[in-house]
């Protein structure tokens, strides 16, 4: 029987996966889908845990994940733009190439 | 009724038709006029600071009311007043800055509206989902912010970097948030704050507590606490001067407001973890913050360590809450101390940063480039000394106060260590900000003479100064008005736990 | 049975079926190979280069630009579904959320972003 800690479980890993790829990924494009994965692993959570409850607050962890989409999307569009303008002023999209910013 | 309660949205509404405003006015201005925009706003942004301050006179105005996680309360209102003055200066700093690049003027000043807007909101939710929401609406647009100068690879860069950080913050926040509706079964404060109340039990619950340290991280990294400050430098030389102005000041505010009224009214069970964290967090943060800005010779980078050790001082307020003895009401002390550090970081920093922008529009963005200037320049010259020596902590300017205040909260805490690590640190703050002085005053260079200062720098300069000056030597008003604002706040739970 | 069992059924059947359609064709069909019909198909078009290509960038922007625009269906959608019992304010709401859209809309438009430049 699949029970609330398997959901909870699942969301850590998810979170885990896409926290690694935000550490390890050199491509900014690659960078900006882990951070969608972390996004997700919350909203996993949110989900369960509505459904678990049932109970006077359970509607908040279902609106929860609508507006998370809606920001996502939008913190994407804003990131996706910088990276172009990296790309045009740098020929690159690898975030460890930009490096100008050192003490 | 649900029209009637529109009347507590007045604040954000007006912001927010201020900044569409300033959008369409973009549209229809000609090309060379757009200065114009940014004038508009300012004087749009006064009008509403006087606004909002006879709305609170105002008897019909619901003094404290609360709407499905958005509350109106002094504290807010408070914040917001702040809030205005932080985005008017910072107007006031650009107008001329972004002269020469006359790219989407109109669209820049209603960025920082949106800003604003986010940070209202984020002093005024009482429901997670409001805090996440207002959280990204103050980010999003610094992001764009940052990456403003589309043609100078650096702006890109700083703004590439405090996308990446950003979204990992928002990452950590919304997952923390998601643990602790995990483990509470609800997003709203107050449901949260009664819940952890009354059953004790479930204060120590693995997954709140995990959820209120990923919550804690988030809020260190937006406002730069030490073991999550190493994006601040970056960003902020990156960065067109006047944002890194206005990043500096308004998101911390707001950060710091928000976990003010979280702790202040939430957090009472688990205190025990938080008092003995932040004393730590606060002692990391200002010693890494002042030994590291010894080193720097960028201006932006100076102010930026500056920046991270006087967030150091603020979270010395967050752990002097246990009060000396027994039956004194000096829980409030350390947050009237933060209330107070705060208005006086504001001026302080403002204060500076205003002075970075007019050098920086003239091409000096270097401690070193700075020789001579008090010959060629002796005005400039003499402000920014004043603003530094705020931001040192030298009497009678209002740092000196601010610091005051703070570490009387420590001593009056019984935290000694800490006080006296705050004292150390002010010492040691001293040496690199007297070290600009010495190059501004005592260091000869022939050179070009910079232009003096446009009219709308003045001002800014102006305000921000008097501002430093005049709440140093009469620092009542504000301290007055902060124990009126953090006083409702605090009723509640504490009737709670004395039960 | 369960609601997932009939849908663990109906994905089973499906994948079978196509399997199972796959292997008769094979065996009923001719089989006589030569380079034009094992080139890749691109709708009549002569392929070439590889399909690993860096888009334009241009695409980008429209994408963006799609995806910022196409999240309002979002809120839309539950909306619409409980207007009836909501009442007048929250129809007005809602035009208070598409008219910040439309302003965001006509700013892309004068900023020249919806030009194929």
């Amino acid at each position: 029987m699949i029970g609330i800690f398997h959901y909870l479980a699942l969301s850590a890993v998810l979170f885990c996966i896409g926290l690694y790829g935000v550490l390890t990924r050199r491509n900014g494009i690659a960078v900006l889908m882990s951070i969608e994965l972390m996004f997700n692993a919350a909203n996993i959570n949110f989900v369960a845990f509505s459904y678990y409850f049932k109970g006077i607050h359970f509607i908040s962890g279902e609106v929860f994940p609508l507006f998370v989409i809606a920001v996502a999307a939008s913190e994407a569009a804003v990131g996706l733009a910088i990276i172009l303008s990296l790309y045009r002023n740098k020929k690159t999209v690898n975030v460890d190439e930009a490096n100008q910013l050192r003490g | 009724m649900k029209g009637s309660h529109l009347i507590i949205f007045i604040p954000e509404i007006a912001v927010l038709s201020l900044a569409l405003l300033l959008l369409i006015f973009d549209w229809v201005t000609p090309k060379g006029k757009k200065v114009w925009i940014g004038y508009f706003s300012a004087v749009m942004i006064l009008v509403f600071m006087g606004g909002f301050l006879c709305l609170a006179k105002n008897r019909f105005f619901p003094y404290a009311a609360s709407f499905h996680g958005f509350v109106f309360d002094a504290f807010a209102l408070y914040f917001k007043e702040l809030f205005l003055l932080v985005v008017f200066l910072a107007t006031l700093f650009s107008v001329n800055f972004f002269k020469q690049d006359d790219e989407g003027q109109g669209e820049y000043y209603a960025l920082l509206l949106f800003v604003t807007l986010g940070c209202f909101l984020l002093v005024s939710s009482a429901d997670l989902l409001m805090l996440f929401l207002s959280f990204e609406m103050m980010s999003i647009p610094l992001y764009v912010m940052c990456a403003y100068r589309k043609k100078d690879s650096k702006s890109s860069e700083s703004g590439l970097k405090y996308f990446l950080i950003g979204a990992i913050t928002s990452a950590l926040l919304l997952y923390g948030i998601s643990l602790v509706y995990a483990a509470t079964g609800t997003t709203n404060l107050h449901a949260f704050i009664e819940g952890l109340v009354s059953a004790n039990k479930l204060a120590y619950n693995p997954i709140l507590l995990l959820g209120l340290i990923l919550m804690l991280c988030a809020f260190c990294f937006k406002i730069a606490a030490v073991p999550f400050h190493m994006w601040a430098p970056d960003v902020y030389e990156g960065a067109p001067a006047p944002v890194v102005a206005f990043l500096a000041v308004s998101p911390k505010i707001a950060v710091i407001g928000l976990m003010t009224r979280l702790f202040l009214a939430g957090m009472q069970p688990l205190q025990p973890f938080w008092v003995f964290l932040f004393a730590v967090l606060a002692a990391f943060t200002m010693t890494v913050g002042n030994l590291t800005a010894l080193f720097q010779q960028n201006l932006k980078r100076l102010l930026a360590y500056s920046g991270i050790a006087q967030i150091g001082y603020i979270l010395v307020g967050f752990a002097s809450i246990q009060p000396f003895f027994k039956n004194m009401p000096t829980l409030q002390l350390g947050y009237q101390a933060i209330l107070f550090y705060l208005a006086a970081y504001l001026f302080s920093d403002l204060a500076a940063f205003g002075i970075v922008t007019y050098l920086s529009a003239h091409g000096i963005e270097d401690v070193k480039s700075l020789k001579g200037l008090a010959e060629k320049n002796p005005m400039i010259a003499f402000l920014f000394l004043i603003s530094l020596l705020s931001l040192a902590g030298v009497p009678p300017l209002v740092g000196f106060v601010g610091k005051f205040y703070l570490f009387l909260a420590a001593v009056s805490s019984r935290l000694y260590w800490l006080a006296l690590l705050g004292v150390v640190n002010s010492v040691i703050s001293l040496f690199y900000y007297l070290r600009v002085a010495r190059t501004m005053y005592f260091e000869k260079e022939e050179g070009v003479s910079i232009p003096y200062p446009s009219f709308s720098m003045q001002v800014a300069l102006l305000v921000a100064v008097l501002g430093i000056l005049i709440i140093g030597i009469y620092p009542f008003m504000i301290t007055h008005f902060s124990l009126q604002v953090l006083t409702p706040l605090s009723n509640v739970p504490i009737s709670h736990v004395m039960k | 049975m369960n609601t997932t069992g009939y849908i663990l059924v109906f994905l089973a059947v499906g994948i079978l079926f196509v399997i199972g359609n796959y292997f008769l064709s094979s065996l009923l069909r001719p089989f006589r190979p030569n380079a034009k019909k094992l080139a890749t198909y691109e709708c009549g078009e002569e392929p070439f280069g590889t399909a690993w290509v860096q888009y334009n960038v241009r695409y980008y922007l429209f994408a963006v630009f799609f995806v910022i625009f196409d999240v309002e269906a979002l809120f839309l959608i539950p909306w619409a579904v409980v207007l009836k019992s909501l009442g007048a304010f929250a129809f007005v709401e809602m035009l208070i959320f598409l008219f910040l859209l439309f302003i965001a809309l006509i700013h892309v438009w004068k900023k020249g972003g919806l030009k194929w430049v």
